[in-house]
């Protein structure tokens, strides 16, 4: 990911949180972008735990 | 010095006999303590608040009532602590969003505690509401190791670690949402314990994930640790606590744990493992088949997704105090997908049945608490990716957050550079006394017991 594509992903966070009502600084949002691959793992691992359980599959060993 | 100066480090279950057979009175075990704390506390930061005075004159109470045949239970006259994340008195969770807030009643565990009997010492340092890591730059000073004064306790009950370690309190009440009652038992080498979901009330404690968070003791041992749950439930201890290990099916996950382990901790728990073999326990190598980040990545996303909902409220209304690392955590909780939130929940109850398979033929389980030790206290906030990270600090704790079924981390030895780690049995659902049980058992067996931090004798 380039500089400028690191500030619009911040720049487009800082918007979702102005959406909800929450004031976010540049800092902040730079620092929020810059976690954002680990947080979409940990949303793939859940997802796909979660259909896992929801098939019935056999739980994993 | 009183006859209870050199009792600092004395099992709470032992000042308690002491108490009981009027050898010693509340007032002269109060009196020491306050002493060694504020001999002590300005270079552990381990309370916030101490209530000198009321303790004085709750010990004064008890004396009276012991005195007059009316004995309570083991928690009579002895003094203990609460987290700053419970409703007693000057209660800011660790924030200063919340300085100076005052509570206006108590929370139930601590009125449970009162009418055992307690003596009330004062109010313990944690991470900002029981999640974000304490630096030297916060507006409360961090708590601090009393292995090592330049490390972490272990979080988030930081105060409840360090005030255990360096003989403080007899016993402590902390909260527990992915570990925070086991990790600074683990860091700090002393014993604790997350009872079942549910067991212990969290009414009047300020939540991080309500869906995850419990409440749950710390003490410089296992029969303290249980003696401090019991006594609030209003129930005597399990008089089978010291049955021993015989017989006991114990799992080992290794899968879990030990590719991600600090060597040194992996050696200390191994050590332990055998132990519990050589007493008799039947300990057996299973496959959990399920990897510490896929647990931490589901017990995150729920306490994220929580505690963004519970804090949003605060966040509109722009109200300055929260710390940076805790601003950004609860803005990434916003920022999370609803279907996030349900998938984790439902990998959660996928999570919670692999184990259940495993109970099926097995006690407990056991492992690290967690697979390194205590960190150098920072110096400012710890940048976000330390705590969302695909590589996080292995904190074994979060299972039996996930599961709801008790947990006990146990001290099982030192580092080469003499720091504390912890060996931790997990139970199925309402099996807290065997888990205990267990933990008394390897206690019984463990060269750890009589450990205690060389700095502060």
């Amino acid at each position: 990911m380039s500089v400028s594509d690191d500030e619009a992903a911040a720049r487009r966070l800082a918007a979702r949180l102005e959406e909800l009502g929450v004031a976010t600084t540049g800092e902040q949002a730079r620092e929020l972008a810059s976690v954002q691959a680990a947080l979409e793992a940990w949303i793939r691992i859940a997802a796909e735990l979660a259909k896992r359980g929801a098939a019935g599959e056999e739980q994993p060993r | 010095v009183t006859a209870a100066g050199g009792l600092h480090y004395a099992p709470l279950v032992e000042v308690a006999a002491l108490l009981q057979g009027r050898r010693i009175s509340s007032v002269e075990v109060t009196r020491a303590t306050l002493a060694r704390i504020e001999a002590v506390n300005p270079a552990l930061a381990a309370y916030y608040t101490v209530f000198a005075d009321a303790a004085l004159a709750e010990a004064a109470r008890a004396d009276a009532e012991i005195s007059a045949g009316a004995w309570r239970g083991v928690l009579h006259g002895v003094p203990i602590a609460f987290k700053d994340l419970y409703e007693l008195g000057p209660t800011t969770a660790g924030s200063r969003l919340l300085a100076g807030n005052v509570a206006t009643k108590e929370a139930v565990l601590v009125r449970a505690a009162r009418d055992a009997g307690v003596v009330v010492l004062g109010k313990l340092a944690t991470h900002e509401f029981g999640l974000a890591a304490a630096s030297l730059s916060d507006h409360f000073p961090p708590a601090r190791n009393p292995w090592d004064p330049g490390r972490t306790p272990g979080g988030s009950s930081t105060g409840a670690g360090s005030a255990l370690a360096a003989g403080l309190a007899f016993g402590a009440f902390g909260t527990d949402t992915g570990g925070s009652v086991r990790l600074p038992a683990a860091y700090s080498g002393v014993v604790g314990y997350k009872p079942t979901y549910g067991l212990l009330s969290l009414e009047g404690v300020i939540p991080l994930a309500p869906s995850l968070d419990h409440t749950g003791p710390l003490g410089r041992g296992v029969r303290d640790a249980a003696a401090l749950c019991a006594a609030v439930q209003g129930r005597e201890p399990d008089a089978g606590l010291e049955a021993g290990v015989r017989g006991l099916r114990v799992a080992v996950p290794r899968d879990f744990w030990e590719d991600t382990c600090d060597p040194q901790v992996r050696r200390l728990v191994d050590a332990g493992l055998d132990a519990l073999g050589r007493a008799g326990a039947a300990v057996e190598d299973v496959s959990l088949g399920l990897s510490v980040l896929q647990v931490m990545a589901v017990g995150y996303l729920i306490t994220l997704a929580e505690a963004a909902a519970y804090h949003l409220p605060t966040l509109r209304s722009a109200k300055e105090g929260y710390g940076h690392e805790f601003g950004l955590v609860l803005r990434t909780g916003l920022l999370l997908p609803a279907y996030s939130y349900v998938d984790a929940q439902r990998a959660r109850a996928a999570i919670a049945a692999r184990v259940d398979e495993v109970f099926e033929r097995h006690d407990v389980l056991a492992m690290p608490t967690v697979g390194a030790f205590a960190d150098p206290i920072p110096p400012g906030p710890r940048p976000l990716d330390r705590r969302i990270s695909v590589k996080p600090t292995p904190q074994y704790t979060w299972l039996a957050n996930l599961t709801g079924g008790p947990a006990v981390s146990v001290p099982c030895g030192l580092s080469e550079d003499g720091l504390p780690a912890g060996l931790q049995l997990i139970g199925r659902r309402g099996d807290d006394d065997r888990v205990l049980r267990a933990a008394r058992g390897y206690e019984m067996v463990s060269a750890w017991p009589g450990a205690n931090p060389p700095l502060w004798p």
